[in-house]
C-alpha cells in the first residue's frame, strides 16, 4: 500500500512544455501551500517547542524515568510486533499464493481489515477477547499469573492486529512476480520445497519483508487509540510513549510533551528514512 | 495456475500455523465483539445507537470524514500531479513529507494543534477558533488522512505515457479536456481507492481528536470519542454498540477496497 | 535404453495434451522433439523431468521407473527456455547449487565448477551475476548447471529461442560437442527445423500431442511417412496421383513406381518432391529425369545463392522449384517463360 518516500523516477513531462505558465504555477503553489501548512509547519512547531527552553530542559524532560520507560515500552513492543509480523506475514503471503484451501478468499479479503477499522474498535475487541473477565484472559491470569490485558502483552497483541497487513501486502506482489521456473530448476537440481524456499525464494523476498516490517514498526510506534484502551496506562509499567505524551498535554506540561514528541518523531522518521534508503540501495544493487 | 493442494505434511503444518494465527488475530476479536455486543439480543444495541448522543456523534463523524475525504481528494490529486509532473527544487523533500502523517502519532498531531492554536498558543488570535472546535477537528482529520490519495494516484500517474496525451493534443484537445477525457479516466480507479482509504482513516481518527476535540457530549463528540467515553463511564453496551457499528462500516469499506484493488493492482 | 516412455498421456481438463506417447532413446543420443507451438512438446519434457505429473503411462530412465518420483529424485538436468538462473547467486554458485544439495565437499565442488566453466568456455566469469552476462553466456551457464550432477538425461526446452540468430549457430555446435563429449542422453525440444537438422541424431515429429514419426533427419526429410512431416520440414511439392500396377499417374502423366513403394498399388497417393529435386529446362530433350510436363514461370524470388521459382504446369498445378542462381541465369528465366519440369526422384505419401 503506501510506500515510504519512493524514489521519483519521472522527469518533468508535458506540463512544463505545453502549459501556460500561470496555471502551472497555480497548481504548484496550491500543492506546496497545502503540504507546507499541513506538514512542514507541524514539524517546525515540534522542533521549536521541543528545544525552546534550551537543551538542558529538553534533556531533563527526556530523561525522566517515566518518559524513558514509556518510550522504551513503545519501542520494544513495536519491535517485537515487527519481528513476529515479518515472519508470519511472509508465511501468510506464501501460503496464500501457493496453496488452495477453503476460506482462502475470505482470508485474503479480511487481511486489510486492520487498515479499515478504527483503532479504538480494535481496542474494544481485544478487551472483549482477552480482558480479565473473559475465558482467555481469566485463564492466563489464574493459571499462568500473566496479565494479558492492561499489561505489555496486551499492547503487543493490539499492535500485532494493527500491523498484520503490512508485510503481507508488501510481500505478495514480489512473490507473485517470482519466476516459477527458477524454483523448478532448483527442484530438478535436487532441492526440496524447504531448501528452495530458503535459498531461492527468501532472498528475493527479503527487501519487501524488511521494508514491510519497518513500516509496521513506524506505524505501531505512535499508536494510541487501541493502546489507550488495552494497555492500562500505568506510568512506568504499561504506559507507552504516545499515552505519556497525552498525559503530559492534558496536564499542561507542554515542555515534557514536546521533548518526548521530538524523540518519538525522530525514531519514526529514522525508520522511514531507513526504509527509503534500503529500498533505493537494494533497487540500485539489483540493477547492476 | 501456481496454486495447488497441500501435498506434504510440512505444507500442511505451515498452512495450519498460518490459519491458526489468522484465526486468533483476525477472526477471534471480531467474534468477541459481536458476541459481547449482542449478548442480550439486538434490541439493546439498537436502542443504544438511537440515543441523541449516539446519533449526534455519528453525524459529526460522517461530516468530518466526508469533508476530509473531499478536501484530500482534490488537493491530493493536485499534489500527486505536481509531484509527478513538475520539476522544482525541493520536490524530493516535499515528496518525502507526504509520508509523515502516516508515522506521526496522532497525539503529537493534537499536541501541535494546542501549541499553535491553544489559549496560549503561537496563533492564539487566529480568526478561526481551531482548538477544541469542529474546525480544528476537521483540520487534524485532513492531516492524518492526507497521504492516501497522493500515494495511490502517484504510481498510476507516473506510469501514464505521453503518447495518448500527445495524440489528443494533435487532434485539437485542450489541456483541460485532455485531462478530463484521457487522463482522469485512467487514474479514476486509483483515485477512488485512495478516497476509500482516506475515508477509513478519517472515520477511525481518535488520538488527535482526543487531544483537541471539543469532547462535548452530544455536540462535538465523534463516534470514536463516544466509544472511549462510554468505556470510561462504564456504559459497556453503548460502547460496544457503537464499536460494532463502526466495525460494520469498516467492513463495508473493506469490501469496497477489495472490489477496487484488483484493478488498482493491475495499474494502468 | 536410456529413456523409455510407454503410453504416456496427459490432459488438462477435457483436453488431451499428449496422446499415448511411446518412445525409446538409446544412451548418448541427441534426440530432437520437433513440432509447432502448442503441440505438447514442452509438456512432454516437463513430464520426463517430473515438473508436471502425468495421467497415464510409465517413464523409465536408465532402467529405473521414475513415474512416481518427484523431480528432485529423477536425476535429470533441465535447461529452461529463459534459463531461469538464480539471479541473486553468482555463476559459480548457480552451477554449484545442485552439488551443495548433494553435500559434495567444498574442494570437489569447486573443482567440478571449474571443470564445467572450462567446458562452457566461461572460465573467468565465475564471480559474475547473471544480470551481468549476455544471453548466450547465460544459456551456457544454464547448461553447465544442469550438467553439474552428471544427470542421466539432459532436457532442453527451446534453449536457443531467446538468442540472436547469429549466436545460435555457434552455441548449437558447442552444445552438440559437449553432449557428445560427455555422452549424456539428451532431448531437445524446438519448433525450428534447421535446429533439428543441425543437432539431431534422430528427430521425433510431434503434432497436437501425437508422436507422428521418428527418424534421422535425412530419413524424415527425404522419405517421411506423414504429410505433416513433409510440410513441416521445409518447402515441399505434393501432387495428387493414383497407383495402378507398376505405374503412377499424376493427371495424365505416367511415372514408374520406384523401389520400395509398390505397396501403394491401387491407392491414391501424394507424390512428394522437394523444390531442389525439380529440374527445369527449356526444351523437353534436355530433361534427364522423369518428365512432369510443360509450364510457365509465375513468380521468381531471389534467395541469396539460390533462386526460388514457382511454375504453373499445363494441368494447372503449381510447382515450387529451388535452383542455383547461376542455372537460373543460364536458363534465362523470367516471368512467363515457358519451361519443361522433371524430377529425378520422388517419394510417395498416403493420402489422408
Amino acid at each position: 500500500m503506501a510506500q515510504a518516500a519512493a524514489p521519483l523516477e519521472r522527469q518533468s513531462l508535458l506540463a512544463d512544455v505545453w502549459s501556460p505558465r500561470l496555471s502551472s504555477w497555480g497548481l504548484r503553489a496550491s500543492a506546496v501551500i497545502y503540504l507546507t501548512v499541513l506538514i512542514v509547519v507541524p514539524l517546525f512547531v515540534i522542533g521549536v517547542e521541543g528545544l525552546r527552553n534550551g537543551l538542558d530542559s529538553f534533556w531533563t524532560s527526556v530523561t525522566r524515568p517515566a518518559a524513558i520507560s514509556a518510550v522504551w515500552l513503545s519501542v520494544w513492543t513495536a519491535g517485537v510486533m515487527a519481528i513476529i509480523n515479518t515472519l508470519m506475514g511472509t508465511l501468510t503471503a506464501y501460503v496464500l499464493l501457493q496453496y488452495r484451501f477453503p476460506g482462502k478468499r475470505l482470508l485474503d479479503s479480511l487481511i486489510d481489515l486492520p487498515f479499515a477499522i478504527p483503532t479504538l474498535v480494535t481496542g474494544v475487541m481485544l478487551v472483549l477477547l482477552y480482558g480479565p473477565q473473559t475465558a482467555i484472559g481469566g485463564f492466563f491470569e489464574r493459571e499462568l499469573g500473566v496479565r494479558v490485558l492492561f499489561a505489555p502483552p496486551g499492547i503487543v497483541l493490539a499492535l500485532l492486529f494493527l500491523g498484520y497487513p503490512f508485510v503481507i501486502r508488501a510481500v505478495q506482489p514480489v512473490l507473485a512476480q517470482l519466476d516459477i521456473h527458477q524454483q523448478e530448476a532448483a527442484h530438478t537440481l535436487g532441492a526440496s520445497q524447504w531448501t528452495t524456499f530458503r535459498r531461492i525464494i527468501l532472498p528475493a523476498l527479503l527487501p519487501a519483508m524488511i521494508s514491510g516490517g519497518m513500516l509496521s514498526f513506524a506505524r505501531a510506534l505512535g499508536e494510541f487509540g487501541s493502546i489507550v484502551i488495552v494497555a492500562g496506562n500505568v506510568p512506568m509499567r504499561s504506559q507507552t510513549g504516545a499515552v505519556y505524551i497525552y498525559g503530559q498535554v492534558e496536564g499542561g506540561n507542554m515542555g515534557a510533551a514536546s521533548a518526548v514528541s521530538l524523540v518519538m518523531l525522530a525514531i519514526a522518521l529514522a525508520t522511514t528514512l531507513g526504509v527509503d534508503f534500503l529500498y533505493r540501495w537494494r533497487w540500485q544493487h539489483a540493477r547492476t | 495456475m501456481r496454486e495447488r493442494n497441500v501435498n506434504s505434511w510440512a505444507g500442511g503444518l505451515l498452512l495450519g500455523v498460518v490459519l491458526l494465527y489468522a484465526a486468533a488475530l483476525l477472526f477471534a476479536p471480531i467474534f468477541a465483539l459481536l458476541s459481547g455486543a449482542f449478548r442480550d439480543g439486538i434490541e439493546p444495541v439498537l436502542n443504544a445507537l438511537t440515543t441523541p448522543d449516539a446519533l449526534a456523534a455519528l453525524r459529526l463523524t460522517a461530516t468530518l470524514a466526508i469533508s476530509a475525504a473531499l478536501i484530500n481528494a482534490i488537493l491530493g490529486l493536485i499534489c500527486a500531479w505536481v509531484l509527478v509532473r513538475h520539476e522544482f527544487p525541493g520536490r524530493r523533500f516535499f515528496n518525502a513529507l507526504v509520508d509523515l502523517p502516516f508515522v506521526v502519532s496522532p497525539v503529537i498531531v493534537g499536541y501541535v494543534m494546542i501549541v499553535l492554536f491553544g489559549r496560549m498558543g503561537w496563533l492564539k488570535d487566529f480568526p478561526v477558533q481551531l482548538a477544541f472546535s469542529v474546525e480544528g477537528m476537521l483540520l487534524v482529520t485532513v492531516f492524518v488522512s492526507l497521504p492516501f490519495v497522493i500515494r495511490e494516484v502517484q504510481p498510476t500517474l507516473a506510469a501514464l505515457t505521453n503518447e495518448q496525451e500527445e495524440a489528443a493534443y494533435t487532434l485539437g484537445a485542450s489541456q483541460w479536456l485532455t485531462f478530463r477525457r484521457i487522463i482522469f479516466p485512467t487514474i479514476r480507479h486509483a483515485l477512488t481507492y485512495g478516497v476509500v482509504l482516506t475515508l477509513a482513516r478519517a472515520l477511525g481518527e481518535f488520538g488527535a481528536i482526543a487531544v483537541i476535540g471539543g469532547g462535548v457530549q452530544g455536540a462535538t463528540e465523534t463516534a470514536t470519542i463516544y466509544v472511549f467515553r462510554s468505556m470510561h463511564d462504564r456504559n459497556p453496551i453503548s460502547a460496544y454498540s457503537m464499536a460494532v457499528l463502526l466495525g460494520l462500516i469498516a467492513v463495508l469499506i473493506l469490501v469496497m477496497m477489495n472490489k477496487l484493488r484488483p484493478g488498482h493492482r493491475k495499474g494502468h | 535404453m536410456s529413456i523409455e516412455l510407454e503410453n504416456v498421456a496427459k490432459h488438462y481438463g477435457a483436453e488431451a495434451v499428449l496422446h499415448d506417447f511411446s518412445l525409446e532413446i538409446p544412451q548418448g543420443e541427441l534426440f530432437v522433439l520437433l513440432g509447432p507451438s502448442g503441440s505438447g512438446k514442452s509438456t512432454l519434457l516437463r513430464l520426463i523431468a517430473g515438473l508436471t505429473p502425468l495421467d497415464s503411462g510409465t517413464i523409465h530412465l536408465n532402467g529405473r521407473d521414475v513415474t512416481s518420483l518427484p523431480p528432485q529424485k529423477r536425476r535429470t538436468g533441465f535447461v529452461f527456455q529463459n534459463y531461469s538462473l538464480f539471479q541473486h547467486m553468482t555463476v559459480a554458485q548457480n552451477i554449484a547449487f545442485g552439488l551443495e544439495i548433494e553435500r559434495v565437499p567444498r574442494p570437489q565442488r569447486e573443482a567440478r565448477v571449474r571443470e564445467l566453466l572450462e567446458l562452457i568456455e566461461l572460465a573467468d566469469l565465475g564471480d559474475r551475476l547473471p544480470s551481468q552476462l549476455s544471453g548466450g553466456q547465460q544459456q551456457r551457464v544454464a547448461v553447465a548447471r544442469a550438467l553439474a550432477q552428471n544427470p542421466d538425461v539432459l532436457l532442453l526446452d527451446e534453449p536457443f529461442g531467446a538468442l540472436d540468430v547469429k549466436i545460435r549457430g555457434q552455441l548449437r555446435q558447442n552444445l552438440r560437442a559437449i553432449q557428445k563429449q560427455l555422452n549424456v542422453t539428451a532431448i531437445l525440444v524446438t519448433h525450428d527445423q534447421d535446429e533439428a537438422f543441425e543437432l539431431a541424431d534422430r528427430i521425433g515429429v510431434i503434432d497436437s500431442g501425437h508422436l507422428l514419426e521418428v527418424g534421422t533427419p535425412d530419413q524424415l526429410y527425404r522419405k517421411p511417412n506423414h504429410r505433416f512431416t513433409a510440410t513441416f520440414l521445409g518447402s515441399v511439392n505434393l501432387l495428387r496421383g493414383t497407383c495402378n500396377g507398376a505405374s503412377l499417374y499424376i493427371e495424365d502423366v505416367q511415372l514408374p513406381i520406384l523401389n520400395g513403394m509398390e505397396y501403394f498399388s491401387g491407392q491414391a497417393v501424394d507424390v512428394m518432391t522437394r523444390p531442389e529435386s525439380v529440374f527445369l529446362t527449356r526444351k523437353r530433350e534436355e530433361q534427364r529425369g522423369h518428365v512432369l510436363g510443360r509450364g510457365t514461370v509465375i513468380s521468381m524470388a531471389f534467395a541469396g545463392p539460390m533462386e526460388k521459382v514457382v511454375i504453373r504446369l499445363e494441368q494447372g498445378t503449381e510447382l515450387q522449384v529451388l535452383m542455383n542462381l547461376n542455372r537460373a541465369h543460364e536458363l534465362g528465366l523470367h516471368l512467363g517463360a515457358e519451361v519443361w519440369a522433371g524430377v529425378r526422384d520422388y517419394h510417395l505419401l498416403p493420402v489422408g
